[in-house]
């Protein structure tokens, strides 16, 4: 059976300007004492995500409302799995998959960490997109208290760790 | 007397007392000095000196001059092997008072080169992952051969001295060209058409899957560059991101096609008679009296067949085109065609959409209506289209602008189904594209050094037309109350505004250095000008000062600073620090309610007022003056609350009835709470304080403090209210009007606002 060259194509509009294309995406997770949990909203190019997908799961997905709903928030939650990783005070947790909703160039995808209730210390692998893109650079913003910090994670350095000290 | 000037004294207290103190600090380091560093300081600066080529006001000075380049151009398009082949004469004219002793030709193509260094501009790295396209495309591959080969250049038939320095060609005067002198001269030359779709570009041809090829050409002869008084030649290379200097002046095209093309470009089709067939012909004719509703020209089902073809023989299209920068067109036998006329006091415009059957049916329904409320909206905004039309190409992954034409995608899937964001990212870029007509095919700016004068003035007309269509067509955009624009409104922009650093340049910069250049190019200076419009400058006297701007410079090359300068000079409306905020640093808005604090009047003596009498000598038991106290503090006396002023500080009331008339009394306020809202401002620039107050009875009142409160404290400004109702609530922009950055420290007392998170939660689980 012969084999397509499929060519996906960057799919990013011109506007007039070859835009530059640049590969980055990024967290906002705080930490809600009251529900005693990490609430995470990750803001990803749409496009790329559908690039990953397409040639990690299914040639035949897109990222928009064209495409099956349900089929793709199992895979927005599957992919999460193995590349956000949540740890909290050195134990990795499992990640609640909220949804997601279409932004025009973003998706934005909601994760939730439940059960938290002394975070000691909190680390996070984000490596989304790194298994497509080398250049792919991951801010998180996260936020325990008054504690702010943020991070940009790339591939030589995949990981946010913060510590709350006493 | 006396009483009054006591009296006159003692409301100096209860000013200064409010506020801060100024006390000498003691002195024990010795302090550096420094520039003037104030945020409304003029822009004298960073501004050219005005001169004779362009005022102070921001107008073409008595000497301003611009060069213009004619060209007659005959080309081939070979449908076998996609090259063009061609044959030009050049016609220009120096209109400077300076002697030249070479030209520059830009050589677009070039930049397409086996060697180009544009190849290489860029960093990159190895992926663990790949498509087994990308290898072979990156590192298999012979390169594409691309770039201008440049068989002859020629005056009166002799070879013309010439040096090609990448993309740029250096004619060397046989005699060096004076003032107001013309030079003629030819090149012939040919170039392999790129395949945009494989490797991007902003024009070349789309193959398709029965060997079909849909060509969008550009860019595709030698051209003049601009020779002016700011730059001297703009011979900036063309790297990829910095677009396009060109000179006006008048075209003559003829191209060649394969005989069953449809095709169209810039200017008027001179022998429409000849390429038409009888029935298109009418078609057109009937066209051109359609002001409601567009015309098929060519239709599906006649593209359908025709494509199926493949005509050996050949047809030549003529084109005229008077005072344009640039040219470009469209040809393949897929077109589908359709045009309407839209009414205008000198003249009719066409306005036409070409689209293969891969466009519908959403290309049939809204290209030709987008195309036409640009043309509508963007008039109304700066000067009527002056172009006898305005064409929409539908191209895969396009979006580019020439004068009179521009390709744009939005393409649905092969069932014809399309998402919201296929469809308005289709109205919206044919809307931009065609605005580019105005800015820069017109307000001919230089795109090559600044990317945001045409790029991030389109995207706020852009802004401006996109609402119109809305309200124009709200069964297109339903259920949208209005429609979605991607850009210009304040709360888009914060979070680019907001965010990294290291990823941010001023919008003042060359568009090759810039990082996410759809956001510092199109995003924040298309919000910088709405919000000029909609808070700072109100829409009258925006409308007035950008239209007058746009007729300064039709026809014309502006620089910034006579949009900046222009702006001001028909407003009254200083603007220098806004521009300075806004487009020359990185900074953000960023503006909060530091406190609110309540006070009340005595005529009791207090110890902090008692204290500052001292420092003027003065006795507290001779001096008839009225207090501050604040709530809750020292001094302070609970039964105050809820007493008129007049009750608390009687020395008021004597006061009055001394100074002014029972009719004049029954008019003054006599207010019963006194606050001091202190604002603060951690982000950098400096934006009007707009604010509501709520009030214990339930009634809001909004309140504008003038951006110049910031003028003498950067960091913060306290304002005082004089109220007979408690206050209960501050709320700054409750609007969103600013693009503030950071919303949670805008509230007295702190709200948290409800997080994105908790708002999608809640919302799915219903």
């Amino acid at each position: 059976m012969k084999k397509l060259l499929v060519l996906i194509l960057v799919a990013l509009p011109l506007m007039a300007a070859s835009a530059h294309k640049y590969y980055f995406s990024v967290t906002q997770a705080d930490y809600d004492v009251k529900s005693k949990s990490l609430k995470i909203v990750t803001r990803v190019f749409y496009d790329d995500l559908e690039k990953v997908f397409q040639e990690r799961y299914d040639k035949s997905i897109k990222v928009d409302k064209t495409y099956d709903q349900e089929k793709l928030n199992a895979f927005i939650q599957k992919y999460f799995n193995s590349k956000f990783i949540v740890s909290i005070n050195g134990k990795e947790q499992k990640l609640s998959y909220i949804g997601h909703k279409d932004e025009v160039d973003y998706v934005v995808c909601f994760v939730e960490v439940k059960n938290i209730t002394n975070p000691q210390s909190i680390e996070i692998e984000n490596t989304l997109l790194m298994d497509m893109f080398p250049d792919q650079k991951n801010v998180i913003h996260l936020q325990v208290g008054n504690t702010k910090k943020s991070y940009l994670l790339n591939k030589e350095n995949d990981k946010a760790m913060l510590k709350l000290s006493e | 007397m006396k009483q009054i000037k006591y009296t006159l004294f003692s409301l100096m207290f209860l000013a200064a007392s409010v506020g801060f103190a100024q006390e000498a600090p003691a002195k024990e380091e010795r302090q550096a000095g420094h520039t003037n560093t104030n945020k409304f300081r003029q822009l004298y600066n960073e501004f050219a000196t005005p001169n004779q080529f362009r005022t102070a006001s921001g107008a073409p000075g008595p000497a301003y001059y611009q060069n213009e380049a004619d060209y007659e151009i005959k080309i081939e398009l070979n449908d076998d092997n996609q090259t063009i082949s061609g044959y030009e004469t050049i016609t220009y004219k120096n209109n400077s008072p300076d002697k030249l002793e070479y030209l520059w030709v830009q050589l677009d193509q070039n930049i397409r080169k086996k060697d180009s260094p544009a190849l290489e501009k860029d960093g990159s790295g190895l992926a663990p992952v790949n498509q087994p396209g990308s290898i072979v495309n990156s590192y298999m591959k012979e390169p594409f051969d691309g770039g201008f080969n440049i068989l002859e250049v020629t005056q009166d038939g002799k070879p013309l001295k010439h040096m090609i320095n990448f993309t740029m060609m250096r004619i060397d005067m046989p005699q060096p060209l004076a003032p107001g002198e013309e030079f003629e001269f030819s090149v012939k030359w040919n170039f392999n058409i790129v395949e945009h779709t494989v490797d991007r570009a902003r024009s070349g041809y789309e193959s398709f899957p029965d060997g079909n090829k849909n060509y969008v050409i550009a860019q595709f002869f030698p051209r003049m560059c601009v020779y002016n008084d700011v730059e001297g030649w703009q011979n900036y290379q063309f790297w990829g991101n910095g677009e396009f200097a060109l000179p006006f002046g008048d075209y003559d095209v003829e191209i060649t096609v394969p005989a069953d093309h449809l095709l169209d470009g810039t200017g008027d089709l001179v022998n429409r008679k000849e390429v038409y067939s009888k029935e298109m012909m009418s078609r057109w004719e009937q066209a051109q009296k359609s002001y409601d509703k567009p015309v098929i020209i060519r239709s599906q089902a006649e593209a359908v067949e025709i494509e199926k073809g493949r005509s050996k023989a050949k047809k030549t299209w003529k084109l005229h085109a008077d005072n344009v920068r640039d040219f470009a067109f469209t040809s393949s036998r897929k077109y589908i065609m359709d045009a309407q006329a839209v009414k205008f006091p000198k003249r009719d415009v066409m306005a036409i959409s070409i689209y293969p059957k891969e466009g519908n049916p959403l290309w049939e329904e809204y290209s030709t209506k987008a195309v036409v409320q640009t043309l509508k909206s963007y008039s109304r905004m700066t000067f009527d289209y002056p172009y006898p039309k305005a064409i929409s190409v539908h191209g895969q992954n396009q979006g580019m602008e020439y004068p009179m034409i521009c390709w744009n995608y939005g393409r649905p899937d092969e069932d014809g189904s399309y998402s919201d964001r296929t469809k308005y990212g289709m109205i919206s870029v044919i809307i931009h594209e065609v605005g580019h007509n105005f800015f820069p095919m017109i307000v001919n700016s230089d795109e090559r050094q600044w990317g945001w004068m045409d790029e991030g003035i389109n995207t706020f007309v852009q802004y401006v037309a996109e609402q119109d269509f809305g309200e124009n067509f709200p069964e297109a955009i339903a259920p949208n109350s209005k429609y979605p624009s991607r850009r210009g409104e304040p709360s888009k922009i914060t979070g680019y505004m907001g965010g990294d650093q290291n990823f941010i340049s001023p919008i003042m910069s060359n568009p090759e250095n810039v990082y996410q250049l759809g956001n510092n190019a199109y995003g924040k200076p298309a919000t910088a000008l709405n919000i000029l419009r909609e808070t700072v400058m109100g829409r009258e006297l925006f409308d007035y000062s950008f239209k007058t701007y746009a007729q300064r410079w039709m026809f014309k090359h502006p620089t910034p600073e006579d949009f900046f300068r222009t702006m001001e000079d028909a407003s009254a409306v200083d603007l220098d620090w806004y521009w300075r905020g806004w487009f020359y640093t990185t900074e953000n808005v960023d503006m909060g309610v530091e406190s609110v604090k309540s006070y009340y009047l005595t005529n009791k003596p207090t110890a902090a007022g008692k204290e500052m009498l001292a420092r003027y000598g003065a006795d507290p038991a001779n001096v008839d003056a009225v207090y501050v106290v604040e709530e809750g503090g020292e001094d302070y006396d609970a039964a105050m609350k809820g007493k008129a002023v007049t009750e608390n500080a009687p020395n008021l009331n004597e006061f009055m009835m001394d100074n002014f008339t029972p009719a004049e009394r029954a008019k003054l306020k006599a207010p019963k709470h006194f606050y001091a809202v202190t604002f603060n401002k951690p982000g950098g620039i400096p934006m009007p304080i707009i604010v509501e107050y709520s009030y214990a009875d339930g009634s809001k009142e909004k309140v504008t403090y003038p951006v110049q409160v910031w003028r003498k404290n950067d960091a913060a400004v306290t304002k005082v209210l004089a109220t007979d109702k408690e206050l209960v609530g501050v709320m700054l922009d409750p609007n969103l009007e600013t693009a503030d950055v950071d919303v949670t420290n805008n509230s007295w007392p702190k709200q948290e606002p409800v997080s994105e998170f908790d708002s999608f939660k809640e919302g799915s689980e219903d």
